[in-house]
């Protein structure tokens, strides 16, 4: 309640209690997220637009002023093709992870509390489909599509998602239903599904939260992979792992437009890797003072 | 025990069984319970650690956690059969018939639900109360318990209070709902003795105050003393001996509740003197022995012991116990002259007695 009638000083005590690596990481992602949302807003070039075909710049341009990043191999720009291939990859792993922790981790929650036969049968589901190597499994599910937009391959990331969440909620669902406090609270009348929503469900929710930050580093590179094997979206919409994959036939002139990409993708993962250890490391300060 | 003729006890729990179905066989972790309390008392349950103290008290109210566990017998709360009873209806006897105060107050609220929500919720469950009213309610409730600046701690989180705070919230919810019988399952073990010692007081005056009856389960007869009515001393599942609680202080009847006693460390021996414990172990309970199960630790028991269960049999002062060879009688100090001379390998139980028994006898 503090936090939203008076957001700014309590965002800014935050960001002051981080450590310096966490800091940028958190730049670095505000910073991307924004620049993906607020793309076409902002006087950036036309990311498809060629501009050999005018002379107005040469292919593999390295950077200038006119092009921040240089231009690819069709002389487009390559700092505005990032930020419009952040959406792709940012989406498909926003996506991944509200699926994931909404259904994985509610349906996990569930049947770690409930148990019996419907938790038999979800973890067997959850293991199967955990079995399957996960880049192996999507791809078959990818080329079975006839359309490839960024609709279906978030739905098809997402659902493959769902399964590491389900795990994760149904340990911490399975220690936390065994603690007293459900015990007292089943010992005072309360009714089953309120005990889920209100004892175990807010318990589970600070582990999922950080499996997701880091789970969400995961899944830009899934896509990346996707992309670089030319299965995601498909061109002319940019995203990071499809301008890899064309930069690469380049390699032997020039690496900066396969170092763009590759950069964009790196500094997003580890940003969500380090400010997701850093979200952990404090909520399990706190599990412990509880 | 009772001259008075009485009217229909308000619990009364007959042939109590529970058992868990465990990879190595059943066990029976409550065996054949029988227990009659009265309006307006109070019901000590004693006992070492996994005598099935818990496991009893929340065998009566359905509440075992595991769904390998089976219940047998026959639990009435006044009057009625609780052990039939579906989920459902149990819902609407937890927390507002009986409720139960539990053994650790650092693991028995929600970490992440403020006290005042949690005091509240099973109050509007229960009663139907607004919002508004059930707060104020919430507000009478921390202060009859003893917490100061009531208004302030409805909004802090449970990592925010000390320990004898938290079971006083605890208190309080099981009070909300005026229940009629409180189960206390050793209310007092997390915490330090003179915050147990007001714990039991506000438990007691509570109790007292509200006309409420209860169970207080306990493996510190110092915690009982006092404090019920009626004492039952349990050891592997079993009640070995009922009697009212002055009866069973002045003369206990089976060596165990014996023992429990002289291991209660005394103020008036003097300083450094070696604390009197109870050598051996209980019994593993997937593998029960045949005879009485304390007679392994006793040093009483003698080849009958070894070899049959005693029966619960009622003594002349009215207390009941499960023993072949009662105490105070000349067979027990037969038995123990005979054990003590024939060096039975209980040494250091056998040292205990037999270093006290002649104060004492």
């Amino acid at each position: 309640m503090k936090f939203l009638k008076n957001p700014f000083p309590a965002m800014w005590r935050l960001y002051r209690s981080m450590p310096l690596t966490v800091k940028l990481g958190t730049i670095w992602i505000v910073a991307i997220v924004f620049a993906a949302i607020f793309a076409d807003f902002l006087p950036l070039k036309d990311p498809n637009y060629q501009g050999f075909i005018m002379g107005e710049s040469k292919v593999n341009e390295g950077p200038s002023l006119k092009h921040l990043l240089g231009t690819d191999d069709l002389s487009r720009d390559l700092f505005s093709r990032i930020i419009y291939g952040a959406r792709v990859s940012l989406t498909v792993s926003f996506v991944a992870v509200v699926a994931g922790s909404a259904i994985g981790g509610f349906l996990g929650a569930l049947v770690g509390y409930t148990r019996g036969k419907v938790e038999a049968a979800v973890m067997a589901t959850v293991d199967v489909i955990l079995a399957f190597p996960g880049l192996v499994l999507l791809l078959a599910l990818v080329t079975f599509m006839q359309t490839r937009s960024l609709f279906v391959i978030s739905v098809i990331v997402g659902f493959l998602s769902i399964p590491p969440y389900t795990r994760v909620a149904r340990a911490n669902s399975l220690s936390i239903s065994r603690r007293e406090f459900v015990l007292a609270a089943r010992a005072i009348g309360t009714p089953r599904r309120t005990v889920l929503f209100r004892e175990v469900i807010p318990n589970v929710l600070p582990s999922i939260m950080a499996y997701a930050l880091v789970a969400a580093a995961g899944v830009i590179v899934l896509e990346g992979s996707l992309a670089f094997l030319g299965l995601s979206v498909q061109p002319p919409t940019p995203t990071w792992g499809g301008m890899i994959n064309q930069a690469r036939k380049d390699i032997k002139l020039t690496l900066f437009p396969v170092l763009v990409p590759s950069g964009a993708m790196v500094f997003t993962v580890l940003a969500l890797n380090t400010v997701g250890d850093w979200v952990r490391k404090r909520g399990q300060v706190r599990g412990a003072a509880l | 025990m009772n001259t008075s003729l009485p009217d229909t006890p308000l619990l009364e729990v007959e042939n109590l069984s529970t058992t868990f179905m465990t990879p190595r066989g059943p066990l029976t972790a409550v065996n054949g319970v029988n227990l009659t309390l009265q309006k307006g008392q109070t019901y000590g349950l004693v006992g070492e650690s996994g005598s099935g103290k818990t496991v009893f008290s929340r065998s009566m109210l359905q509440l075992n956690v595991s769904s390998n566990v089976q219940t047998t017998g026959s639990v009435k709360f006044q009057g009625e059969e609780l052990l039939t009873k579906t989920r459902k209806e149990m819902q609407s006897i937890w927390g507002k018939e009986i409720s139960m105060v539990f053994q650790d107050p650092m693991t028995s609220l929600n970490p992440v639900m403020k006290v005042g929500t949690q005091v509240i919720e099973h109050i509007r469950h229960h009663l139907g109360l607004g919002k508004k009213e059930a707060r104020e309610l919430g507000i009478e409730l921390l202060r009859s318990v003893q917490i100061p600046e009531p208004e302030a701690r409805m909004d802090v989180y449970p990592h925010e209070c000390s320990g004898g705070m938290r079971q006083r919230i605890c208190i309080a919810i099981a009070l909300a709902c005026g229940s009629k019988l409180l189960i206390a399952d050793e209310p007092t073990t997390a915490l330090d003795v003179t915050v147990q010692h007001q714990i039991l007081n506000l438990l007691d005056f509570q109790r007292r105050d509200r006309d409420m009856s209860m169970v207080l389960v306990t493996h510190d007869l110092g915690v009982i003393a006092g404090r019920a009515d009626h004492v039952a001393v349990m050891y592997a599942g079993r009640l070995v001996e009922v009697a009212d609680t002055k009866t069973l202080f002045a003369a206990p009847k089976m060596p165990y509740t014996e023992a429990l006693l002289r291991s209660i460390p005394r103020m008036d021996q003097p300083a450094h003197t070696r604390l009197l414990s109870i050598s051996g172990r209980p019994p593993d309970l997937a593998n029960p022995p045949k005879g009485c199960a304390f007679a392994p630790r006793c040093a009483y028991a003698q080849e009958q012991c070894e070899n049959e269960q005693p029966p619960i049999t009622t003594h002349a002062d009215g207390s009941q116990s499960a023993c072949w060879i009662p105490l105070g009688t000349p067979a027990s100090r037969d038995a123990l002259q005979k054990n003590l001379s024939a060096g039975r390998p209980q040494t250091l139980a056998m040292h205990n007695v037999a270093s006290t028994t002649s104060e004492v006898k």
